[in-house]
């Protein structure tokens, strides 16, 4: 997808004991729900940010690109985070089932996009 | 099967307290998780997507029912009620949580299982033919020489830090169902015309990035030579093998850049030097190994025909035709029961499948379960007179399906629904791909045929020898599909060849159909295979089906 000057960004990590798909919400506290995440508009505060994640909380913190949309829905802009913010193609597993989140295929769907 | 010894077990619960305490100073954060990762990758545990996963080793495929329950436990307990079965005959749980791993590999030390050396540069669980021990075409079971090699190699100083990972694969059969030629070394069992038995050895074969067939090191290597003989293959690897680059640290490229012959005589020579020093395998060991493979009493079974049961019962008779083959001693047969029913994930078996074939192994398979590269679970001995009732048994778990060897009997990787390294998903391409053309009426017209998707490069999912390889990678963000055809695993082994411009994951099944018409169409007769029509026509007018103009190729 092509990267438009409005894109924002999210700080992304695996929190360390579970190894589950944690997102930045303020200084030390992450969620598990995408839709908890603090938005960045300007990617050097973000890296600021994702500098400071703590390595005895979570495991390989980085930015991920995210569109909003007129609901104000976080969307990520590439496959891969939409799978690790909602859980697989193949089961109703992960944060779709547990978290209660928006389903795979609900991210995936048309008009979901442009 | 091989029963641990005492050293074994102390061996595996000295590995699970040492991995408990730096889990512990990895959460107390005196392990920094550059420190860490190697530590916990040498016990088997990754990162996914959703969570760490567990990758448990299961030597050269093989399983008793005890230990197939305790999967199954583990599955139920500490992951979400199911196991993924691997093509390197593993299995992997793809959602444990770090501070129970520690228990799950006391409970695997407790059925004799680890999760050892099932990842970094060291070498890796040796696979082995799913049907040793009960193939016709066998010289020898080669697990015997698998479990050598596993003693060998389990903790061995020098090759705890290969430039890359080290796979090896043997078979003992004339039939390579082991895929040895794409192994860094293969090894076959062959006799020679004295009648001796002793190995043929084949070098840096590979897929990933690089596919390359292996090459033949020796052609009959004695027996007795096999450990200093590949101690000196791996003291070269060692020493020559590049660590500078990722990409070109697997011996195949290092065998590319010497050349076969400068490879041989550089082995040679480090053999020579070693080989008075080395001692023979001490023959109380020798001898405990064979025990541990010594073949069920075959003569219990009474001599039984199967062709009643077979016309009692169509759906019976369907699934015996794919899943049903020859045994060594004609009482019995092997059976094959395909993780692969249409619309289900390809290697992955619930909990309670698992205590399905575990319970059956029991009662009527002497206890003996295999998994196979191509993520299906064997049962290598089943007397004939209890297949009926084993077929039963399977159908009522949902295990039943008839389509061994056939198009939905697709190998897939885990790909990007859990895979950290993928650049597409697989598993949903092989559901499409198995519920469209997975009914015994197309099965049928089709015949055998092997479809197989990587959801990256790297190919876990063997695509390069694939009849029908498929290939998933990302393009600007979007999921793309290349397809190579003709590849093949066996002692005949092919790299595909790759049609042309990927497909868009919508344009896949169309492009999928259109590859089988094309066979359809031009093959002689139904007799004439898909793999051998492609041999026999080429690539050509599949291109051309494919991409009947340049205009309207799929984006
Ligand atoms: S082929 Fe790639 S995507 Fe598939 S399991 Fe291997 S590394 Fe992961």
């Amino acid at each position: 997808m092509t990267i438009t000057a409005n894109t924002q960004y999210v700080i992304t990590a695996n929190d360390l004991y579970d190894g589950e798909v944690v997102f930045w919400q303020s200084p030390d506290a992450w969620s598990y729900l995408l839709s908890d995440s603090y938005v960045f508009d300007d990617k050097d505060d973000a890296s600021d940010n994702l500098g400071r994640a703590r390595p005895d909380q979570v495991v390989g913190a980085y930015l991920i690109d995210v569109d909003i949309d007129a609901n104000d829905q976080i969307t990520p802009t590439h496959l891969r985070e939409a799978i690790r913010a909602s859980g697989p193609s193949n089961y109703f597993h992960g944060k779709q089932s547990d978290r209660k989140t928006i389903s795979l295929a609900d991210r995936l769907s048309p008009q979901k996009g442009t | 099967m091989y029963q641990y010894s005492p050293f074994d077990h102390d061996y595996i619960r000295q590995r699970v307290r040492i991995f408990r305490e730096q889990v512990d100073r990895r959460i107390a954060g005196v392990l920094t998780e550059d420190e860490f990762k190697p530590l916990r990758l040498q016990n088997g545990v990754y990162l996914q997507l959703h969570a760490y996963m567990l990758r448990v080793a299961i030597p050269y495929g093989t399983l008793n029912s005890r230990q197939m329950r305790q999967l199954a436990m583990i599955a139920d307990k500490w992951d979400r009620g199911y196991g993924h079965f691997t093509t390197r005959q593993n299995i992997q749980f793809n959602w444990t949580k770090l501070k129970d791993v520690g228990d799950i590999l006391d409970a695997l030390a407790d059925v004799e299982m680890h999760a050892i050396q099932t990842s970094g540069n060291c070498i890796r669980n040796v696979t082995a033919d799913h049907f040793a021990g009960a193939a016709k075409d066998e010289i020898e079971d080669p697990r015997i020489t698998a479990e050598l090699l596993r003693q060998w190699s389990t903790g061995h100083p020098e090759f705890a830090f290969l430039p890359r990972k080290f796979k090896i694969a043997v078979t003992g059969a004339d039939h390579d169902r082991a895929v040895t030629a794409f192994h860094d070394i293969g090894i076959g069992i062959v006799k020679n015309a004295n009648g001796a038995t002793g190995y043929k050895v084949i070098i840096g074969g590979g897929l990933g990035r690089t596919p390359i067939i292996g090459s033949v090191l020796q052609e009959f290597l004695p027996k007795a030579d096999l450990l200093p003989y590949l101690e000196s293959v791996l003291h070269i690897y060692n020493r020559y093998g590049r660590r500078d680059n990722k990409y070109k640290a697997r011996i195949k490229i290092l065998v590319q850049e010497l050349g076969i012959d400068q490879t041989r005589a550089e082995i040679d020579a480090h053999f020579e030097s070693i080989k008075d020093r080395f001692q023979d395998v001490p023959e109380h060991i020798m001898a405990r190994i064979n025990a541990g493979f010594a073949p069920p009493d075959f003569a219990q079974a009474a001599a039984y025909d199967l062709h009643h049961d077979l016309t009692v019962s169509p759906a019976f008779a369907a699934w015996a035709e794919n899943s049903v083959m020859a045994h060594r001693d004609d009482r019995h047969v092997m059976i094959s029961i395909s993780l692969k029913t249409p619309g289900d994930t390809p290697g992955d078996a619930s909990a309670d499948q698992m205590r399905v074939m575990a319970d059956l192994a029991e009662r009527f398979a002497y206890d003996e379960i295999r998994i196979s590269h191509e993520q299906n679970v064997i049962l290598p001995h089943v007397p004939k007179q209890h297949v009926a009732e084993l077929y039963r048994g399977l159908q009522a778990a949902g295990l039943a399906s008839a389509n061994i060897g056939q198009i939905s009997d697709i190998i897939a990787c885990p790909g990007m629904d859990y895979c950290a390294l993928a650049t597409a998903r697989s598993v949903p391409i092989a559901q499409d791909i198995a519920r469209r053309f997975g009914d015994i009426k197309t099965e049928r017209q089709i015949g055998p045929l092997k479809i197989k998707i990587s959801g990256c490069i790297n190919a876990c999912g063997h695509h390069h020898v694939g009849h029908i390889g498929i290939l998933g990678l990302d393009r600007a963000g979007v999921e793309n599909y290349q397809i190579t055809l003709g590849g093949d695993g066996t002692e005949d082994a092919a790299i595909g060849d790759r049609t042309g411009p990927g497909f868009a994951a919508d344009a896949l099944l169309p492009a999928i159909e259109t590859i089988l018409d094309t066979y359809v169409e031009h093959r002689l007769n139904a007799d004439e295979h898909f793999l051998a029509c492609y041999r026999r026509i080429g690539l050509t007018p599949f291109k051309k089906a494919l991409y009947p103009s340049k205009q309207k190729t799929a984006a």
